[in-house]
């Protein structure tokens, strides 16, 4: 029998010492990056949502206390870099001007994936843009937030519709990039 | 600690998903607003309204009030809205003079009272008008005389479409028009409207707002049809 063999034994602990050491060392792997992740992010969100099913009036600003959580575990979850280099702010504000430009986290998210997009095109590969994951994870949540303010009747899909100039909308983002900034003051290294 | 983080996520997840069925059952019925009234004071207007409401003044709710033909000229408007379909307009216009009011073939008015009605009627017409070129597909369901504490008035009610730039994203909304005589010479346009499903629930809101409201200085009342 193979298992009996003492050399495939050592070899069977070796390639779970290797595995362990690469995840030490270069971190973890992208499902044990998500589960990490989605293990405390969906853990904030069910809590958000049993808010606001409770008081609906105060729907958003619970929305933008657990975006801002959510944004402190975002690098600590390993799915994304610390924000530490100038990309990360000119993506944090590209994205804050498009959505107060536009009024709405699908349109601004869209609108910046085209053009990071484009500049990736241009750079040859070049470009990097780490708020990208951080976008995607915010139109996520802010959309599960959003429906449910919807459901109970404390926000009209009218108004989560329009395009319009509205600041105030970025106030949820503004959160969860505030969070990407502070979480990353405690990531350990 | 993979293990408690991959229990995590899954059980969030049912969680997730169970709270989220439970907010769209439709037999769970909840109130459109909280219950939290505030004071509103905006021009000529002061009324008590829900906290989910903020108001505004602007030239946008003249809505062609000033238009060289127009019976009536506008005086003051205040919106208070919740949100891009859900609110209230509330217009003071005083009755303009220099036009000739009716048509020349109409029978001459019997009473003061008829007389009252007739004008209540035109300046009401004249509204309607303007709101059928400020708001898109405008269908009018029921016109009828009601009272606004106390003084007669007309109500028409209608619905219309909120149209966005994407038709695919064009909203239906419910509403109406209430005009009432204040003096001989002014009257106020109450236009409430509200998303289809949540008319009923919005109606005594809107009720409770036109019964606290006031009209500050400026107004003059009379017997003949108006205010206490």
């Amino acid at each position: 029998m193979m298992h009996n063999n003492p050399l495939y034994e050592a070899a069977e602990e070796a390639k779970k010492s290797v595995k362990f050491l690469y995840e030490v060392n270069t971190g973890y792997t992208l499902t044990a990056k998500l589960e990490r992740f989605f293990g405390v992010g969906l853990l904030l969100a069910l809590l958000n949502l049993i808010f606001i099913a409770w008081r609906p009036d105060w729907g958003v600003w619970s929305s933008v206390a657990t975006l801002f959580f959510i944004g402190v575990w975002l690098p600590n979850s390993y799915l994304i870099d610390r924000l530490e280099d100038l990309a990360g702010y000119r993506d944090l504000f590209a994205l804050t001007l498009l959505h107060g430009v536009l009024g709405n986290p699908v349109a601004a998210f869209v609108v910046y994936g085209l053009f990071a997009l484009l500049f990736w095109a241009i750079s040859r590969g070049e470009q990097s843009n780490p708020a990208a994951i951080l976008a995607l994870v915010y139109v996520g949540f802010r959309g599960m937030f959003d429906g449910a303010l919807m459901l109970t009747g404390a926000l009209d899909i009218a108004d989560w519709l329009r395009f319009q100039v509205d600041f105030m909308s970025t106030l949820p983002f503004l959160a969860i990039g505030f969070g990407w900034f502070v979480g990353s003051l405690f990531r350990n290294d | 600690m993979l293990l408690l983080y991959r229990f995590l996520w899954i059980a969030s997840a049912l969680g997730v998903a169970a709270v989220m069925i439970m907010l769209s059952n439709p037999r769970a019925e909840r109130p459109v607003v909280s219950g939290d009234w505030a004071s509103v004071q905006e021009g000529r207007f002061s009324l008590q309204a829900p906290r989910e409401f903020r108001a505004y003044r602007d030239a946008l709710t003249q809505m062609g009030m000033n238009k060289p033909n127009s019976p009536v000229q506008l005086q003051d408007a205040v919106r208070i809205e919740r949100g891009a379909r859900t609110g209230m307009k509330i217009t003071l216009v005083t009755l303009r003079t220099d036009l000739q009011m009716g048509s020349d073939d109409a029978p001459a008015a019997a009473t003061p009272d008829q007389n009252a009605a007739r004008t209540l009627q035109q300046i009401h017409t004249a509204q309607l008008s303007n709101l059928r070129e400020a708001y898109a597909d405008l269908k009018e369901t029921q016109t009828r005389p009601t009272r606004v504490q106390g003084a007669p008035a007309l109500r028409t009610d209608f619905t219309f479409t909120l149209t966005h730039w994407v038709p695919l994203f064009n909203t239906p909304a419910q509403g109406y028009l209430i005009t009432v005589p204040v003096s001989q010479s002014e009257a106020l346009h109450i236009i409430a409207y509200s998303p289809p499903h949540q008319f009923q629930q919005y109606q005594p809101v809107y009720e409770r707002m036109v019964n606290t409201l006031k009209l500050n200085a400026g107004a003059t009342t009379t017997a003949s049809g108006g205010w206490e």
